[in-house]
């Protein structure tokens, strides 16, 4: 004997299989009936309650910090260490104003931008090579993750001697080869692309997780069945490997997007900010800001900003990436 | 209808015995919840046994005794100190205090001194008690401390330190209470103080001819000329200008050439600030100072002196008990150090040498005001002083100190020409906007170490209303 509701489910999915399936999760076609042996009993608060401490927790230790300093940076104390006085925006009307903050977005987007075009091709690069290892080569897979467990300021140390134009081993190398090593750390353009090297190299081992993590859930039979229809090597990873890579692609790029625009490390160990600006991310504009200007507010308030930045970046990845959603 | 058996099979009645995993799980449940209220209480460094001094933050050093002997009072007092050095406490770990006040019971925290200001702040605005003193490098920021009301006057202090014990009130030199004299009024006491000064290679400088002293600050550009000419594809002279690390060699200079300062701000269009500039603009753009020195912190410019790829450095007197580790690399063979001339081109003092003090302060709304006050006293006893000396500490502004023969002992280097330097030294030009005097000096001396086109009265002219504005 079929029961009803199974049945019904059953003729639905014939007439609407995809949309079935897309919704399924969301919201059953019939409430369950009330279950008499429940504690509870079904109702809608009845999720919200048992959230309800984990959201409570939550928020006392992640939410609150963050409106605190959100309230915070519309105040002003007019010396330091005396009450603080209301302001509203005008913390932010100086911020907008600066040019210093200006520079600060400028420099903050190369950061951004070029440490996800190179984090996300040596990601998937290492990815799919990684992917490919069979055997006992595949301890490689744990030994990816080595960087991760470094600290980024240890190993922005690391990178500062290793580019050292005078004792670096870099520039031992190109010597080798007869040629002259330039003065990585002092050019300016040198020196983003030293610091992006850097920020990368930090982060690339969650975005090979998460990646290779992706490539492990693709059904095998996709790739088999567009051998079996002739597809080269390059159509499947186009048209049926990165498709069904995106969900991963885009948690690496929120990942990896958020990482560099919050992060102040890897900057201040390796450059601080410098030479002459060049590496003034909007991250070290707060640090310089709160620690050398003892502008308290006023680096609330480009935190503020780099969280709303952050959040709009993030919902841009994310509708971006809906474009390519795929079920398997 | 298999769900609702499934289902059933799931619940347990409810007089089954319970899992043993659900009292670990309780358990740790407990643990997790008594570690988040002791986050939220108070964070007070956790005391240690006598002796176990620790150099990292946090930690802590306990002595305690019995009955207190001092002038004070009986009862028995706890005080909390902190330090942005481990070394700025005596070897002693302050055994010898406890020993005279045994009623005292004395811990020492090491905090960052990047940020020392703040987390004071912070910890008063959470409504934490602050330590009893405070021994931090933040003397041109005494203002702010003052300002933000952290430090009390030490008017009472110190008079009450002279009526009790004058011999060793005595002993110190008048810029240990100068330099943190607001309007007259004592806040702290900057009883040492570390002062920039001239290392060079001994091989370099023989191979060149050059004598020291210098007598101006022409001469010694006219040795790095003279290096580069013995040795051409070589680095001269090195400073740190990574940013923000700090322009010192710069206002040493800029304070040598006699440039006057107004607070923190130094006036960049005078003829001495003209000139301070124009003698790093000559050393760039001559090749004698390298434009990698923009990325340079410490490290890098110490590590090129040290492994003899640069001539001359100019770096705090501190330094000098590094460069004595160094394996291979001998004092007085293979290098030595000197003061920063005070003349432009020779004869008679343009300007002054800066110290950078190291001040000894009873922070605002300590409960025990006397004892955290005969801190200070020990901190300036002589043994003390010498001890720490040892330890990697600074100079000392300090008589008995600064002259004893067991100075020479621990820093051979310590000749009369630098004593003399140290001794009629000023302090660094203060103001609570020197974090941002600082980081437009940076900008500039970043210009000028990297190479420009600009003169030094374009430069000037370029960043005086910066400073002005900051």
């Amino acid at each position: 004997m079929v029961p009803e509701a199974e049945n019904k489910m059953t003729a639905t999915a014939t007439t609407k299989p995809r949309r079935r399936l897309k919704r399924l999760w969301q919201r059953p076609d019939k409430p369950p009936s009330r279950d008499n042996n429940a504690i509870i009993g079904h109702s809608k608060l009845t999720p919200y309650l048992f959230s309800l401490p984990a959201i409570i927790l939550v928020a006392a230790l992640l939410g609150f910090p963050v409106l605190y300093g959100m309230w915070q940076s519309l105040f002003r104390a007019p010396s330091l260490g005396k009450p603080v006085e209301w302001v509203g925006f005008e913390n932010y009307a100086e911020m907008f104003s600066s040019s210093a903050f200006w520079h600060s977005m400028n420099r903050t987007a190369i950061f951004v931008f070029g440490s996800l075009i190179l984090g996300t091709a040596l990601g998937l690069f290492f990815a799919f090579a990684l992917f490919r290892v069979l055997g006992k080569l595949r301890f490689l897979r744990a030994l990816a993750v080595a960087p991760y467990i470094i600290s980024n300021v240890a190993a922005a140390v690391m990178f500062r001697i290793l580019f050292n134009s005078q004792f670096g081993t870099v520039n031992r190398v190109i010597e080798f080869f007869g040629l002259d090593g330039p003065s990585w750390l002092a050019d300016p353009t040198l020196a983003m692309v030293v610091v992006i090297f850097t920020q990368v190299w930090t982060d690339l081992p969650l975005t090979i997780l998460l990646l290779l993590g992706g490539l492990m859930t693709i059904n095998k039979s996709y790739l088999d069945a567009a051998l079996v229809d002739g597809a080269t090597g390059w159509s499947r990873a186009r048209y049926i490997t990165m498709p069904l890579l995106a969900p991963q692609l885009l948690i690496s790029t929120v990942w990896l997007s958020y990482s560099t625009l919050t992060g102040l490390g890897v900057v201040l160990a390796l450059t601080g900010g410098g030479p002459l600006k060049a590496t003034q991310t909007m991250a070290m504009e707060m640090y310089t800001v709160a620690f050398r200007s003892l502008e308290f507010n006023q680096a609330l308030a480009i935190a503020t900003f780099i969280l709303i930045l952050n959040a709009l970046l993030t919902l841009g990845y994310v509708a971006i990436g809906r474009r390519f959603e795929y079920d398997q | 209808m298999i769900l609702r058996a499934r289902r059933d099979a799931r619940s347990e009645p409810s007089d089954q015995p319970s899992h043993p995993g659900r009292k670990y799980r309780g358990l740790a449940f407990l643990l997790v919840m008594g570690l988040i209220i002791a986050a939220c209480g108070d964070s007070t460094p956790a005391s240690t046994t006598a002796g176990g001094a620790t150099t990292t933050a946090g930690d802590g050093v306990t002595t305690t005794g019995g009955t207190s002997t001092s002038a004070c009072g009986d009862d028995p007092v706890e005080l909390l100190i902190w330090v942005t050095r481990p070394y700025y406490i005596p070897p002693d770990d302050f055994q010898s205090f406890t020993a005279e006040y045994p009623n005292v019971t004395v811990t020492f925290d090491v905090q960052s001194n990047d940020d020392i200001l703040q987390q004071l702040l912070l910890r008063r605005d959470a409504g934490q008690p602050l330590p009893d003193v405070l021994g931090a490098e933040d003397s041109f920021l005494i203002e702010a401390f003052v300002e933000a009301g952290l430090i009390p006057s030490h008017d009472d202090i110190a008079t009450t330190w002279q009526e009790e014990d004058p011999e060793s009130y005595d002993r110190l030199l008048p810029l240990v209470w100068d330099e943190t004299s607001l309007d007259g009024v004592k806040y702290g006491a900057s009883i040492t103080a570390n002062f920039d000064v001239l290392y060079y290679n001994q091989e370099w400088f023989d191979e060149a001819s050059v004598t020291v002293p210098f007598d101006s600050l022409d001469a010694v550009l006219d040795a790095m000329r003279d290096m580069k000419a013995a040795r051409p594809d070589s680095i001269p002279f090195t400073v740190q200008a990574k940013a923000g690390d700090g322009v010192t060699s710069l206002k040493t200079v800029l304070a040598a050439a006699g440039t006057p300062f107004d607070g923190a701000v130094p006036d960049l269009t005078s003829e001495a600030g003209i000139y301070g500039i124009n003698w790093f603009l000559q050393a760039a753009n001559e090749g004698l100072l390298p434009p990698d020195a923009i990325a340079w912190g410490e490290d890098e410019s110490r590590g090129a002196f040290v492994s003899g790829n640069a001539g001359l450095i100019l770096d705090g007197f501190t330094t000098a008990g590094d460069f004595n580790e160094a394996e291979g690399f001998d004092y007085p063979d293979q290098w030595n150090l000197t003061p920063v001339p005070l003349s432009q081109s020779g004869g008679g003092a343009d300007g002054v040498a800066l110290s950078a003090a190291r001040t000894w302060a009873v922070l605002d709304g300590t409960e025990n005001p006397c004892e955290a006050a005969l801190v200070l006293r020990y901190i300036a006893e002589t043994n003390n002083l010498i001890e720490a000396a040892g330890n990697g500490s600074v100079p000392m502004r300090q008589t008995e100190a600064i002259d004893s023969p067991d100075l020479l002992t621990i820093w051979p280097f310590f000749n009369e020409d630098l004593k003399a330097a140290y001794l009629g030294s000023s302090p660094t030009p203060a103001g609570p906007n020197a974090g941002d005097v600082e980081a437009i000096l940076e900008q500039m001396f970043g210009e000028i170490v990297v190479g420009t086109d600009k003169t030094a009265e374009e430069l000037a002219a370029e960043y005086q209303p910066q400073l002005d504005g900051a």
